[in-house]
């Protein structure tokens, strides 16, 4: 497959990269793992098979084989040679043919999967690219015109897959994600789950600024360095919250106020300038039930989400 | 028994604060041996443990974390290890050197004996892929980051600041004054433990 428009900024990603946070490793990975995982689905790969990540588009490739693909994420209009063609739905595609897609109404990334997966460098333990390091999927960096890209293992084409419809995000312009209290929240903070936030332009797949009403935190400007995750909610002394991505930083000394739940931060890879975002309070032991039950109404479909 | 100092950070970690911060690194040490926890980071001032909601409850995980006596973690191998680090600093791998130690009113000579008389030890991992800083630098010694941080800087690199030195393990762009470079692999990707420099390191520099 060559590529001839990434667009704004696509990459080769995987399962996020585990285990080494402890020595300055970010996870990179989907930025909507759950979103991944049904393309994947789509051409009988495993959930956390290489995918391209799309950011917003328009994207155009053309196929030099024959191959099965399927595109799941923020929905555009895609076509095949120029006749369109749908999302979540297992497609056909002939050597010589071109695969464009068009820009998302909603939401922000794509995922374009291949029956196969497509071929990546593995650093530890990951396929996925992290940009900002130069480490993983093509060259460590995002993809270009021209470059070409190969199927991993060549497998017997897939039946016709649609992903269930229940299973299928309706994605909008406004985000009620649920979170828990980060380790610098106190109830002086409370404000943070009633306030309706904005999306600034700055986003990318290290965090999100929001913009909105913030409230002080009470700590002191500089907290010793802690680690911190994908989910995050920052809030630096001036200015604006700043949620944190797949490749966000190992550890960071700005108060952590609130973490977005393990059951939602696939979302966090669909928030886009301008969309809206509400907190909706959750304690730990809630957030362990919401996982569960969206791992549950996963788990025929998919098998296991590579959260 | 004394209860640890515990924090939910959001529904899927937790973060232990230590009194003492030799102790981090036992417990990292000891948490490592002791379940299959997704990561294991070590703070300034604390351990912090991910884990994932699915396999055990965030009470559970608690509850374990508060029972860790001091008395249960033993000595940690990595806080007690030392390793002598052999680093090179002719002109083309210390290109800052020279304004390092002129800034600081001293000889090369003598700029780079008193950081290898400091009682160095890696305090934590961290900012970038691989970047170790280093505590306990002599801490007459002078610097600041550079002006204009370099687009790449070479694995192996010895950055140093005002108390600290960094090494980045793999290249990388950084904006640490560069001292000088080892040869020592420091991420070697074939090995189950890839990285050579952990969090509680001691280090004995050798200029050569």
């Amino acid at each position: 497959m060559r590529i001839l428009d990434p667009g704004p900024q696509a990459s080769l990603q995987g399962a996020p990269r585990g285990g080494f946070r402890q020595f300055g490793m970010p996870a990179a990975g989907a930025a909507d793992p759950l979103s991944m995982s049904l393309a994947n689905r789509l051409v009988g790969n495993r959930p956390d098979g290489t995918c391209i990540e799309v950011t917003y588009g328009p994207f155009a490739a053309v196929f030099e084989r024959n191959a099965s693909i399927a595109i799941t994420g923020a929905v555009a209009p895609v076509s095949v040679n120029g006749s369109l063609r749908r999302f979540h739905t297992t497609l056909p595609i002939n050597a010589g043919d071109v695969v464009e897609i068009g820009r998302p109404s909603a939401g922000l990334r794509f995922y374009v999967a291949v029956a196969g997966e497509f071929r990546a460098e593995e650093f530890l333990g990951s396929t996925s690219t992290y940009m900002p390091a130069k480490l993983g999927g093509l060259s460590g960096r995002a993809l270009q015109k021209g470059d070409v890209l190969e199927v991993k293992i060549d497998v017997p084409a897939p039946p016709i897959f649609e992903t269930p419809t229940n299973l299928i995000l309706t994605l909008g312009n406004s985000y009620a994600l649920r979170s828990t209290e980060g380790p610098d929240y106190s109830e002086d903070l409370n404000s943070l789950w009633t306030t309706q936030y904005t999306v600034t332009r700055r986003a990318s797949r290290i965090g999100i600024e929001l913009d909105g009403y913030f409230p002080k935190p009470d700590t002191q400007e500089n907290l010793p360095s802690a680690a911190i995750f994908p989910g995050a909610l920052q809030l630096p002394p001036k200015g604006r919250g700043f949620l944190l991505l797949p490749d966000c930083q190992t550890t960071g000394g700005y108060p952590h106020v609130l973490q977005v739940n393990k059951s939602d931060r696939h979302l966090l890879g669909q928030v886009r300038p301008d969309d809206s975002i509400i907190f909706l309070r959750r304690s730990a032991e809630q957030a362990r039930a919401d996982l569960a039950q969206k791992n549950a109404l996963l788990k025929d479909w998919v098998g296991e989400v590579n959260w | 028994m004394t209860a640890r100092d515990l924090q939910f950070i959001g529904d899927d970690a937790i973060r232990i604060t230590v009194s003492q911060p030799e102790e981090r690194f036992q417990l990292a040490d000891f948490l490592r041996r002791s379940g299959n926890w997704a990561e294991i980071v070590v703070g300034k001032r604390s351990v912090t443990v991910q884990f994932d909601p699915l396999i055990i409850s965030p009470t559970e995980v608690a509850r374990r974390l508060r029972d860790v006596e001091v008395s249960d973690l033993g000595s940690a191998s990595v806080a007690h290890g030392m390793r002598t680090l052999k680093i090179q600093t002719n002109d083309g791998n210390a290109p800052d050197l020279a304004e390092c130690a002129e800034r600081n009113d001293c000889s090369i000579i003598e700029f780079l004996e008193r950081i290898q008389r400091s009682n160095l030890r890696v305090d934590m991992l961290g900012f970038a892929p691989g970047f170790a800083y280093v505590d306990g630098v002599d801490p007459q010694l002078e610097g600041t980051r550079l002006e204009h941080p370099r687009q790449l800087v070479k694995a192996g690199s010895v950055g140093f600041i005002s108390g600290h030195l960094g090494i980045y393990a793999l290249d990388g762009p950084g904006g640490w004054p560069i001292i000088g470079r080892t040869a020592a692999l420091l991420f070697d990707e074939s090995k189950s433990d890839p990285f050579l420099i952990k969090p509680g390191l001691g280090l004995q520099i050798e200029w050569v």
